[in-house]
């Protein structure tokens, strides 16, 4: 029952502004990530930084500017900011899954798709 | 209800209902539901039961007509026009028995209807965190067992592509597919997940909020925490079922091609689906589920097995701290394991071998839990009644099912033993030789208190005593037939030469089987006599110490008149504060001078 | 017993004590909804992964960014709905929650929208591997949608009535809690199918 009393029973302090603030933060966010997909990253960074990026660069940059509008909404809106330590765990145990769960299947199937195309390209030189 | 205000959760009941309906059918106390829980899997155990007797018929004694029911039910169903079974007949068989059994026997019967009956009383509370969800897992779990058993009333009868629904077989709709069959088994499931996700949310909720003042978490009944490592699973493991299954029903339905690849052919014929997926994509997100549900099916067993053989040798379990931990090892390690159902599906080598480390690996706390339960014997004084003997059989037919599992995880092994007789046997020998006897030991255990009766111990011991004989005669030779190369899902075996010198095996294995069957009948006689004219049972017939057998019988709709005050673990049998007696329940007085237990 | 009279004999450190409750089976219902979209994603990022050739086709961008703003909007309504309940601001939670379910049904209109273009083009979830992805992530995603709109609409009644108070108003909290899953939800499938 501790750690969450601020949000348990009614009181008037409880400010509305961060709900401003993430909201104008948010719509920020999209407004970048739908930019970002017009340009090429991988491009842009091999200009600054040297170095050649594939398409990868771009679904990098997305999935982090998702990340931080994901952070944004689970901390503050959905208020992990004042929840108790075991419903911050029952979320982070879910997404520490989701995330074994998708580099499983990536891994077999990047592996798939390479193996596949290797085979493919051994059979089309006529071996 | 009294004028004054109602503080805590923890004093919340709801009152009980005077009407048929509210008391026996939209209940919403723990207890009502769990008994409604235990006879609908009771009858679907009847049913995988004689599924599974029809199995092994046919395979003893292929394509011979099935006396009585052949010649009765003959072209209907999975028989054929002479009254023998068909090969398409002894796949549906196949599937079904292993569906119903899973998600309409095993899982409610443990899970749904031990964990809803026994999780509040022992963590001393009036009832679990939400009644009303409660109710409705079990109106959801009703509709889907019905709707199964609808599937096999249906043109083309219900799913015939195994209980694992593996693509393209399962997916792509060549002419013998099961079109409505298959598609309502898919829903079935869907709302038998569903029903599964909101009780095993219910009982963590519980579990973690609900406690009595003094049930710390080491003070937990083994039951309890195993129940709650099992919530775990079926929380986070089953909604990948759903999914999964709906993108099989979009596949079947909306001519999606998540599991079918681009140019499948079937019949020599070009499939409709516009392609582009994999059928390994299943495999995996099945399995990612499917695992966990197996570790669903055997670790509320467990903690059965730990509280009964711990009151029965009148010792503390050897090793609390220990199988707490092992019980959360595996809920860790039961995430990553799911590949070693799939070394022969092609997927990538290097992740074979991750799989086969990480099963391995598992092994470990399974091993510790069975050498924990043999310590906790060790120098007990056994008293050997029912539930012992039947928690006996649990680890010794455990420890079986356990050492073949082994040998499965080095893929080299599973290369050759995969979809043989060998993992029938580890399956069987873990599920029903473990779980099932634990079944068996729970239901004894705690029938006093669930029906204020007591079950007949003759009968009991009889039904023990020929239960372990047949089927042991009838699973262990599968070992050897696994060995020697016999498949499984195989209508009839006389199609292969090498399987030829094993057909004798194969008709002493099924009258064996049969055997098992009729042995089942002394329980079910046993059971259904005894709730209704059984023996008045006392409050405690066992001496046993968790909170459930303070209360009287039959339990009254609050559970506890006063809230109690746990003061010591769950096992306190034979210490010094229990002289002159062995035993003393759990919210004894602290001071071990004041109340000597009896 | 009404509702109303089985509040009244409910003192207030059970209802908050009882939220907690709540929060935590909520929390744990999410969980279980981040497994199941995880399946789905998971087999999307295979598809991608697997082909040798890319499998996207391109969608409407502008759609799609505007049904992001709409979402992110509605959670902000959400928000204020819950803080305004919490401050027992009757009427200030109705305007809010009637906002989230406004923009709710706009998410919706606009999907249709896209919806009906693709069907008038021949193009269905069957039409190939990318589209069956698409209208399963999103026709998903739009019932649970559609699912917190039948929630919204009982809890503005609900308020309405005055089953709400500054120490009672849970419900409104978990609904909260389930909408701004579902614009989660939205915050990555957006890219995934539109940007990526």
């Amino acid at each position: 029952m501790s750690a969450s009393s601020e949000s348990t029973q009614g009181h008037a302090a409880h400010s509305l502004k961060p709900y401003a603030y993430v909201f104008t933060a948010l719509l920020v966010l999209t407004a970048l990530t739908v930019s970002l997909s017009y340009v090429d990253v991988g491009a842009v960074l091999g200009r600054l930084v040297g170095g050649t990026w594939g398409h990868g660069a771009n679904i990098v940059a997305g999935l982090i500017v998702a990340v931080l509008k994901a952070s944004l909404v689970v901390w503050i809106f959905m208020h992990q900011d004042h929840e108790e330590g075991a419903n911050r765990f029952i979320l982070g145990f879910s997404v520490a899954l989701m995330a074994l769960a998708f580099l499983a299947l990536s891994t077999d199937f990047v592996w798939l798709g390479t193996y596949t195309h290797r085979v493919a390209g051994m059979l089309v030189a006529g071996n | 209800m009294s004028e004054a205000k109602i503080e805590r959760v923890a004093d919340f009941y709801h009152p009980e209902p005077t009407d048929f309906f509210r008391k026996y059918v939209w209940s919403y106390d723990h207890k009502v539901i769990a008994k409604q829980y235990l006879w609908t899997s009771f009858i679907f155990l009847i049913l995988g039961g004689t599924l599974a007797m029809l199995l092994r018929w046919q395979i003893a004694y292929p394509n011979a007509p099935v006396p009585v029911l052949g010649s009765l039910l003959h072209g209907m169903f999975f028989f054929g026009a002479d009254g023998s079974i068909t090969p398409g007949g002894y796949l549906e068989l196949a599937t079904m028995h292993g569906l119903i059994m899973v998600f309409f026997v095993i899982i409610p019967l443990i899970v749904s209807a031990f964990g809803n009956f026994l999780i509040p009383l022992h963590i001393g509370a009036r009832d679990v965190a939400f009644p009303l969800l409660n109710a409705v897992s079990y109106w959801l779990y009703l509709p889907a067992g019905l709707l199964i058993f609808a599937s096999f009333f249906v043109d083309k009868g219900a799913a015939a592509a195994g209980w694992t629904a593996y693509p393209p077989l399962s997916d792509a709709a060549g002419a013998s597919d099961p079109v409505l069959g298959m598609n309502m088994v898919l829903f079935a499931l869907f709302l038998a997940g569903f029903s599964s996700i909101l009780g095993g949310l219910n009982f963590l909720v519980t579990i973690v909020k609900l406690r009595a003042p003094g049930m710390t978490w080491s003070r937990l009944p083994l039951t309890t925490w195993a129940q709650f490592i099992t919530a775990v699973f079926q929380v986070l493991a089953t909604p990948m079922l759903a999914a999964v299954g709906a993108m099989l029903l979009f596949d079947r339905i909306a001519g999606t091609s998540f599991f079918i690849p681009t140019g499948l052919t079937i019949n020599s014929e070009l499939v409709a689906n516009a392609g582009g997926g994999f059928p390994l994509l299943w495999q995996h997100i099945f399995w990612f589920y499917a695992h966990p549900a197996v570790y669903i099916l055997i670790l509320p067993s467990m903690g059965f097995a730990s509280d009964i053989l711990s009151a029965f040798s009148r010792k503390p379990v050897f090793g609390y701290r220990a199988m707490v931990i092992s019980l959360a090892s595996i809920m860790g390690l039961g995430f990553v394991v799911w590949g070693h159902h799939m070394f022969l599906s092609g997927m990538n080598p290097v992740m074979g071998m991750a799989f086969m480390i990480s099963t391995v690996f598992i092994a470990l706390p399974s091993g510790v839990k069975v050498f924990n339960w043999l310590g906790t014997l060790w120098g007990g004084s056994i008293r050997l009644q029912p539930p012992m003997l039947y928690a006996l059989s649990f680890v010794s037919m455990f420890i079986v099912g356990g050492l073949s599992g082994i040998f499965m995880a080095a893929s080299p092994v599973d290369i050759y033993i995969h979809d043989t007789y060998y993992i029938i046997a580890h399956f069987h020998y873990v599920v029903f030789g473990a779980t099932l006897f634990s079944v068996f030991a729970a239901t004894t255990y705690w029938f006093p208190k669930m029906f204020g009766r007591e079950m007949n111990r003759k009968l009991s011991y009889l039904h023990w005593g020929l239960t372990f004989l047949f089927f042991n005669l009838a699973f262990f030779p599968m070992h050897f037939l696994g060995e020697a190369g016999h498949m499984r899902r195989l209508a009839t075996s006389t199609g292969y030469e090498f399987l030829n010198p094993l057909a004798p095996w194969n008709e002493f294995i099924t009258l064996s089987a049969f055997a098992l069957g009729m042995s089942q009948l002394l329980f079910m006689y046993n059971f259904i006599y005894s709730v209704f004219a059984g023996k008045p049972a006392e409050t405690n017939p066992w001496e046993a110490s968790t909170l459930e057998w303070t209360i009287p019988n039959p339990v009254p709709v609050y559970n506890f008149k006063e809230l109690p005050v746990v003061t010591r673990g769950p096992h306190e049998y034979s210490s010094p504060d229990t002289l002159p007696g062995d035993w003393l329940p759990q919210n004894a007085p602290a001071n071990p001078s004041a109340s000597a237990g009896h | 017993m009404s509702d109303q009279q089985h509040h009244a004999e409910l003192a207030p450190s059970f209802h908050a004590e009882r939220r907690n409750l709540r929060a935590m089976g909520m929390w744990l219902f999410l969980g279980s909804e981040v497994m199941f979209f995880t399946a789905f994603f998971g087999a999307y990022i295979v598809a991608r992964s697997a082909s040798i050739e890319p499998i996207n086709h391109p969608l409407d961008k502008v759609l799609g960014a505007l049904n992001t703003v709409v979402l992110i909007t509605s959670s902000l309504t959400m928000a204020l709905a819950v803080a305004y309940s919490k401050r027992g601001d009757r009427k200030k939670t109705g305007l809010a929650l009637l906002g989230t379910l406004a923009l709710a049904a706009m998410f919706l209109v606009v999907k249709g929208f896209e919806y009906h273009a693709h069907f008038a083009e021949g193009v269905y979830p069957s039409s190939d591997i990318f589209h069956g992805f698409y209208f399963m992530l999103t026709g998903f995603h739009g019932l649970h949608v559609i699912g917190g709109m039948i929630s919204l609409s009982i809890l503005w009644y609900r308020n309405r009535r005055g089953d709400f108070d500054e120490h009672y108003c849970d419900p409104i909290e978990m609904t909260g809690l389930y909408w701004h899953f579902v614009d989660l939800v939205w915050i990555f499938l957006f890219p995934a199918l539109y940007l990526l």
